[in-house]
């Protein structure tokens, strides 16, 4: 059991300890009778991670849970799971569960001494001799006094030197939120844009939001292939490159159309037989897989497709026999047209188109590499282009 | 001052490859008590035609006309760039609350969300991208917010790029595949939504957020395991939505959503 001295802050919630795991609930506010036994019976007896997560449920299924702590000491660290309106205080440093609907979890070093307390307060004064061996006792919180210092050692910041971190019903969403715009990692930076600073404010266009389309149809209730993107417009054609093109190929015993030389079936994993696999069938080419970009955006590859920073220029584009993909970059690494995916019969071939400054390719069983002028190399899953400061990864739909 | 059209912009909420989400100070002339909405401006639009599609989709959407949809107040184009204004929800999403979010919340928030879904089905509107951050909170109902424009904006663009790689766990896996989105898409997501609402985790595990490619093959190629402390009521309603075949789910939204009021005494 750790040497580590607790003491409870004087309250109304739950305090309780059973070696060397403490639990605090409802702050300052008593939690009810029966939650406060059902609570003091999940954490009897266990002393790692699943009790705690068998607490979590149990609290999820309340329907206004109390905030709670639970702390579990190992020597000098501690973990912490805790939700609701409290705060962690570990030396410096303090943490809020206020916002946290999953529960904060943490691991914390308890060197510099630790306290939960009622959000936005700090930990008190602890009485030299006051100390909490086991058991259950009405108080708002807990002090585990750091070995060999005093207990005024462990005072946090006051509350209103943090009171940014302080919870703000009307404002809670903003600092989860602010963490992404935080971390634009180097590779990551194409990936977002800004938005010019606009100080003209009538240079804009409302757009009217009156119906000026007849209402459409109810989506079909039974699972209908044909629900289009393109159907609910319909004075604009498809374009050309999205028609259909046959290719010979297998049907799996389920009906999907599959790769000739295909093993298992590309949607639903079943072993191509032996008599499917004999015959060839002229079908539409299915979507042949999909293209992951560094930012998590993915792109079914299903037509011949040029991207760049802007790709409309492109000869094919504007003939409509490849399809645009613009590339946000603001480095400018990318060229406005850059890289080319062509699906020639069952294959999709990646190209540079003469950008400045070049693609590479890297695949699974060789280094990475430019690819040359005019070059095109077919990609298999795995295969990794780099373009400027952007990249991708293809993953291919059948299984070869 | 920063603006976007005639839009003070307050702070950023979230940016990603298609669009950034603002909190933002209404203009006079919408005519609204509230002093922030949520204001989503969009990447530069490519082509006129795709533009119209897009515009097409956010009149549709105003012209739905259901509690469990959120308003669309204002859409406006800046230099080539469309922007549209929607409530400030300060409850929150069920992906960023603003306070705790109980079991039988939770249940009510997704099966108003499905309502609001079943809304758009029948005005022929596929929402496309439901997920926990588009699940808005209010009091005790949910709403269902935003569209996934990004397959209108792009075709074959399945997954925006907003938030982290896992936020790709919440997109029916057949759309990524290349069929087109259906009712039983959105179902999909919501029961995926309502999976991860409850039980505060993903039914594909640990998605390895380093390594998006691995994360993909996740999603594609394996089947949903439902947790544990989903608990054996919501466990078959949560089981029929994400059946493999399209036809085994439920047939409308509005059938999820009744069935999940169905169980009542959650709490």
């Amino acid at each position: 059991m750790t040497d580590q001295r607790i003491a409870a802050v004087p309250g109304n919630g739950l305090v309780y300890r059973d070696g060397d795991i403490v639990l605090v609930a409802g702050g300052d506010e008593a939690p009810n009778n029966a939650l406060a036994e059902r609570l003091i019976a999940a954490m009897s007896g266990v002393g790692d991670a699943a009790g705690v997560r068998a607490l979590a449920r149990l609290l999820l299924d309340e329907p206004e849970p109390p905030p709670v702590a639970v702390v579990a000491i190992d020597g000098r660290t501690a973990s912490i799971f805790a939700f609701g309106d409290l705060d962690i205080v570990v030396g410096e440093q303090r943490l809020s569960a206020a916002r946290s609907v999953l529960g904060l979890n943490e691991q914390v070093d308890t060197t510099e001494g630790l306290a939960v307390v009622a959000a936005g307060t700090s930990p008190p004064e602890i009485l030299s001799w006051a100390s909490l061996g086991s058991g259950a006792v009405s108080g708002a919180g807990v002090v585990v006094v750091a070995h060999g210092t005093s207990v005024a050692d462990v005072v946090a910041p006051a509350a209103d030197d943090v009171e940014a971190d302080a919870p703000d019903p009307d404002d809670a969403i903003e600092p989860e939120e602010e963490v992404p715009t935080e971390e634009p990692a180097a590779e990551h930076v194409s990936g977002e844009f800004e938005i010019p600073v606009l100080d003209e404010p009538d240079d804009f266009e409302v757009i009217s939001l009156e119906p000026d389309v007849a209402q459409r149809e109810p989506l079909p209730v039974d699972d209908a292939p044909d629900v289009s993107i393109d159907s609910d417009d319909e004075s604009a054609p498809g374009p050309a490159y999205a028609d259909p093109v046959d290719v010979l190929g297998v049907m799996s015993p389920r009906g999907h159309f599959n790769h000739p030389e295909a093993r298992y079936c590309s949607r639903s994993g079943v072993k191509m037989g032996a008599s499917h696999t004999k015959v060839l069938v002229n079908g539409a080419r299915p979507p042949l897989g999909v293209v992951t970009f560094d930012d998590g955006a993915t792109y079914t590859v299903q037509w011949n497709t040029v991207l760049g920073r802007d790709p409309f220029m492109d000869d094919a584009v504007r003939a409509q026999t490849a399809a645009p993909l613009v590339i946000v970059d603001d480095s400018q690494s990318v060229s406005r047209r850059h890289v080319l995916l062509e699906l020639v019969d069952w294959d999709v071939l990646v190209s540079d188109l003469g950008s400045q400054n070049g693609t590479s390719i890297k695949t699974v069983d060789a280094p990475e590499r430019l690819l040359g002028t005019g070059e095109r190399v077919v990609m298999r899953s795995g295969t990794a282009i780099r373009f400027g400061n952007r990249s991708f990864v293809y993953n291919e739909h059948h299984v070869r | 001052m920063t603006r976007v059209g005639d839009y003070e912009l307050v702070e950023t909420l979230e940016r990603g490859n298609h669009g950034v989400f603002y909190k933002a100070v209404p203009p006079a002339r919408l005519g609204i008590d509230d002093d922030f909405v949520a204001l989503k401006v969009m990447e530069q639009h490519s082509t006129d035609n795709e533009f119209r599609r897009v515009a097409n989709e956010l009149r549709v959407f105003a012209s739905v006309d259901s509690e469990h949809v959120v308003r669309l107040l204002d859409a406006g184009q800046q230099h080539g760039r469309l922007f549209y204004a929607m409530p400030w929800h300060p409850d929150g999403s069920l992906e960023t609350p603003a306070g705790i979010v109980s079991r039988a919340q939770c249940v009510r928030v997704v099966a108003d969300a499905a309502r609001g879904a079943h809304a758009l089905h029948e005005v022929g509107v596929v929402h496309r991208d439901i997920k926990p951050a588009n699940v808005l909170i209010a009091g005790q109902n949910g709403r269902l917010a935003d569209l996934g424009l990004a397959q209108l904006m792009t075709p074959g663009m399945t997954t925006t790029g907003v938030g982290p790689v896992g936020s790709i766990e919440f997109m029916e896996p057949d759309v990524i595949w290349g069929e087109k989105a259906a009712r039983s898409s959105d179902i999909w997501s919501l029961a995926l939504t309502l999976h991860q609402g409850v039980c505060g985790e993903g039914v594909f595990g640990e998605i390895p957020e380093s390594n998006v490619l691995d994360a993909f093959k996740h999603v594609l190629h394996q089947r949903p395991a439902l947790s544990d402390v989903l608990g054996e009521r919501l466990t078959p309603v949560v089981e029929r939505a994400l059946s493999e075949h399209r036809s085994d789910r439920h047939r409308t939204a509005l059938e999820f959503a009744e069935e999940l009021d169905n169980l009542e005494g959650l709490e």
